[in-house]
């Protein structure tokens, strides 16, 4: 018996979207009370500034997340979320969170990095008529969907704390652990993380900062 | 997964791996001593799996073949030695391939042979969406398709020996959702590989002409029968879904599914949210059909109705309708739906597969059906107003300054002598100049085309309609060649600029024919299979083409490219300008893995001042996506607004830009010298010295 718990992350070529899902995939491997992974990811534009998106999906043991359904182990093979079904979404930007809005509801929690990267034809004259929305319509749009919408600018914080933007997915990942303690254990996910990036990585110090980020007092 | 740990022994263990990873780990449990391919989505990375397992092995070769016919063709050539061997390529791969598919299949296989093709229904990467099951009407390949990635590494030694069994090549369907997918596998046993392998003359039955095809077409045929007719290969392969309460209740029989693949995985999602529990026959061999097997399904469960979830085309459905309408095999007559509810185009997911079984049973989860309403309104409402990102060249990519040099001679040029351009597309990066801002494309169908429907259309289009036909290094060897010699021969009018980067660059930069040796020596370790490199322009310089119509240029000096434009493009007759410039990807990646062994080195920042009056060339024309544009914060206020310029400044994002490739397009194509070069000089960790350079 078990559910399942449905990981989305989504955003631009470059921000590490196929490197986090890698890491999530691997920590729901070691996990015991995981029973099953699978996940997916889009390709081929990773280099060149497009849409990325990644999946994690975990069939978890009922003893920490029950629910009605029952799951057979070697039932959970759609590596694509259902309609309405993300638990977690990690948007790394934007515009790229409010385009996988399919998946957002009132049982997901949205983490979204503020900073923007603007379409090429946003910039350019192309496309008049499509501005790119303001960041107030977008958090409108996801606080009447989502269960919980937390938005920040990730970019910022990295930049103040590590010098460099690319911390920014590691310290969102931290803020989703915290979010979901039933489902992530803190000290697996940084082994998970030593692991991927090595013994003095600030990454490390990135997810920790996250995990602490917000007050739950 | 590291690739080496892909192909240790370590039978047993559980690994999480991508379908692709689980092709590469199959082909190397099974024993295959021989595996070629053309890369193509979304079956590239099984290759350069192989390609580097196969580096210092006697026992393993792998090979880039220069297109998917001779791939084949080589795979054929070892099974016919006796040894085993798969080719893999994407679905349109197969059409290159056809003719010798149509054949071989008579005279058989001796070596087990795999055929793994990846499908791309929802176009993801491709120019069409073709069902490649329908090739099985015409060759009567056996076609077996996994579900799963486990399945993805099983169904390759299962179909090894299915083609051992029955002599046959076996055709492996994928999708691109499958390939890509991350899923947990068990692995297990190695085999060991044969080197050395003996072709055994035959003529009777590998030289087919006249009846010598005719007898082997019908031994073939009836070798396909015999399989079809074969009840452990069904139960094999094909799975049912027996779900524990079917035994008990029975409630909800009168209804099955048949499916394939990872249809299979959105049929199931979709029984776990309406609750319910219908039979479900998973079909893993998908041709030949068992017929009577498919009547026991139906009639075990005492069916009245019979679904069938596929994508693209109704295969599986066409052959349960004949089974159970014409022929007549059940006895009885069966409600058969399935296309006329789920459509023939795009990727099929687990809320389409909700809508389709609504409809035929008795669920009481129509809340179901109303979220999924209310929420594709919202999403009507929101999704069409977003801009989209459209893909464009890499940052530091050599094709941007000969499309930025191009687009200026040509307006030049249309002014001045009031000609009109046509510009003949083929499959490659250089595709990407559909996009802004250059906007440079006129058709694109498959490869070779680009040259090959130049040499119709320019001889008879009017005079001022002037033909540049765009082809990459890699595509002209694989199908450029036979058009372009065809162009030669006519002195047919087009301008042909070939884009010689030394890769296969949109697929992950292979090797290809006429890769140069020494970029795969040394630094890049993996690449040393290669023993000759094909020089392309000795090869140009020998079909005929006139010494003054063959231009040969680098990429980044754009006032020079521009004049080569001017000068060429009003020339009569074939002229081939080559562009030889390295991918900008792969050579960077080449020159950080020698800096890392060097001690000092230099680095280089352009930065954009503030003082930039926002002329757009760099942005409009040139292009570049290092360079983006951040919103200027007045106070604590911050505007939201990105469609006044005076709200926001250009900055160029340093982790996008490639300054050890790129010589600075923008700060040459920058009028008013508002982009600034700052080289600084490192040494063992510290900072010697800097200096700014305007």
């Amino acid at each position: 018996m078990g559910d399942i718990y449905n990981i989305l992350l989504t955003g631009v070529g470059g921000q590490g979207i196929v490197l986090l899902g890698n890491i999530l995939r691997e920590y729901g491997m070691r996990f015991p009370l995981i029973q099953n992974v699978v996940g997916t990811e889009t390709r081929g534009v990773s280099q060149r500034e497009g849409s990325v998106l990644a999946t994690a999906r975990y069939l978890i043991d009922s003893k920490i997340y029950s629910l009605d359904q029952n799951f057979e182990v070697e039932e959970l093979i759609s590596p694509l979320i259902p309609i309405n079904e993300a638990h977690l979404v990690m948007g790394l930007e934007p515009l790229e969170t409010i385009r996988n809005l399919r998946y957002i509801s009132e049982r997901t929690v949205v983490i979204m990095n503020t900073h923007r990267n603007y379409p090429r034809n946003v910039i350019l004259k192309a496309e008049k008529t499509k501005k790119y929305p303001s960041l107030g319509y977008i958090i409108e749009i996801l606080d009447q969907l989502a269960r919980r919408t937390i938005s920040l600018d990730f970019n910022e914080l990295a930049k103040t704390k590590f010098d460099e933007a690319i911390y920014s997915n590691v310290i969102l990942l931290g803020v989703g652990a915290r979010e979901f303690q039933e489902v992530f254990n803190k000290n697996l996910m940084l082994t998970v993380i030593k692991d991927f990036f090595g013994e003095d990585s600030l990454n490390l110090d990135a997810f920790n900062l996250g995990y602490s980020l917000i007050n739950y007092d | 997964m590291n690739i080496a740990d892909l192909f240790q022994d370590s039978e047993g263990k559980k690994v999480l791996i991508s379908g692709n990873e689980a092709f590469a780990r199959g082909i190397f449990e099974a024993g295959v001593r021989f595996a070629a391919s053309y890369p193509g989505t979304p079956l590239s990375e099984v290759g350069d799996y192989l390609h580097v397992f196969s580096k210092n092995r006697e026992d393993f070769t792998f090979d880039y073949a220069v297109n998917e016919k001779v791939a084949l063709e080589s795979c054929v050539g070892v099974s016919w030695a006796g040894l085993r061997s798969v080719v893999m390529f994407k679905h349109l791969g197969l059409n290159v391939a056809a003719d010798p598919l149509h054949t071989f299949p008579y005279s058989g296989v001796n070596g087990g042979m795999l055929i793994l093709c990846g499908g791309d229904p929802g176009i993801l990467s491709s120019t069409n969406a073709q069902d490649n099951r329908l090739y099985a009407l015409h060759t009567k390949i056996p076609i077996i398709e996994p579900s799963t990635v486990q399945e993805c590494k099983d169904f390759i030694k299962e179909g090894l020996r299915l083609s051992e069994l029955y002599k046959v090549p076996i055709y492996v369907h994928v999708t691109s959702r499958l390939c890509h997918s991350h899923g947990i596998v068990t692995l297990g046993k190695v085999n060991t590989i044969e080197k050395t392998g003996k072709f055994q003359k035959n003529p009777d039955r590998y030289v087919n002409t006249l009846n010598r095809a005719l007898s082997n077409q019908s031994n073939y045929f009836q070798t396909i029968g015999e399989l079809a007719k074969n009840k452990k290969m069904f139960h094999l392969f094909n799975k049912i879904k027996d779900w524990a309460s079917i035994k008990e209740e029975n409630t909800f029989c009168d209804v099955g599914i048949i499916t394939s693949g990872i249809c299979y995985s959105f049929v199931i999602q979709a029984c776990r949210r309406l609750d319910i529990n219908p039979p479900i026959l998973k079909l893993g061999l998908i041709f030949p059909i068992n017929r009577n097997e498919i009547c026991t399904f139906a009639n075990n469960y005492n069916l009245k109705k019979l679904l069938v979830v596929e994508e693209l085309e109704p295969f599986i459905e066409t052959v349960s309708k004949r089974t159970f309408c014409n022929y007549c095999d059940a006895k009885r007559d069966l409600e058969i739906h399935g296309k006329d509810f789920i459509p023939k185009t795009g990727e099929l997911t687990t809320d389409i597969v909700i809508r389709f079984l609504i409809n035929h049973f008795d669920t009481k989860r129509e809340d179901l059906i109303e979220d999924i309403e209310l929420k594709e309104k919202i999403l009507k409402e929101i999704l069409p107003s977003l801009p989209i990102r459209e893909p464009t060249f890499c940052p530091g990519c050599q094709y941007r300054p000969v499309f930025y040099s191009l687009k200026k001679a040509v307006e030049k040029l249309s002014e001045r002598e009031g000609y009109e351009f046509i510009y003949a597309g083929d499959i490659g990066c250089y595709t990407l100049s559909e996009s802004y801002p250059y906007q440079m494309l006129d058709w694109v169908v498959c490869m070779g085309a680009g040259i090959g429907i130049a040499n119709g259309m320019a001889r008879v289009v009017a005079k001022n309609q002037k033909l540049i036909v765009f082809i990459g290094d890699s595509t002209l060897f694989h199908t450029g060649l036979q058009p372009l010699i065809n162009a030669i021969k006519n002195n047919t009018e087009m301008t042909i600029i070939i884009f010689n980067n030394y890769w296969t660059s949109m697929t992950g930069q292979q090797e290809h024919a006429g890769t140069p040796l020494s970029l795969m020596q040394g630094q890049v370790a993996k690449r040393e299979s290669q023993k000759t490199e094909i020089n392309m322009i000795k090869l140009l310089e020998n079909i005929g083409l006139e010494e003054k119509n063959l231009i040969i240029s680098g990429a980044y000096n754009m006032e020079h490219l521009e004049k080569i434009f001017l000068d060429t493009l009003p020339k009569t007759g074939t002229k081939v300008i080559v562009i030889n410039e390295e991918c900008a990807i792969e050579k960077s990646r080449r020159l950080n893995m020698l800096e890392k062994q060097e001690s000092g080195k230099e680095q280089i920042y352009y930065n954009i001042l503030d003082s930039c009056v926002k002329c757009n060339e760099c942005i409009e024309y040139l292009g570049c996506p290092a360079i983006n544009i951040e919103i200027v914060k007045k106070g604590d206020e911050q505007s939201d607004d990105s469609s006044k310029p005076e709200s926001y400044k250009y900055f160029i994002n340093q982790s996008a830009c490639m300054p050890n490739i790129c010589p600075g397009l923008c700060k040459a194509v920058c009028k008013d010298n508002m982009i600034k070069k700052t080289i600084i000089k490192t040494n063992n960790h510290k900072l010697s010295s800097s200096k700014g350079e305007e």
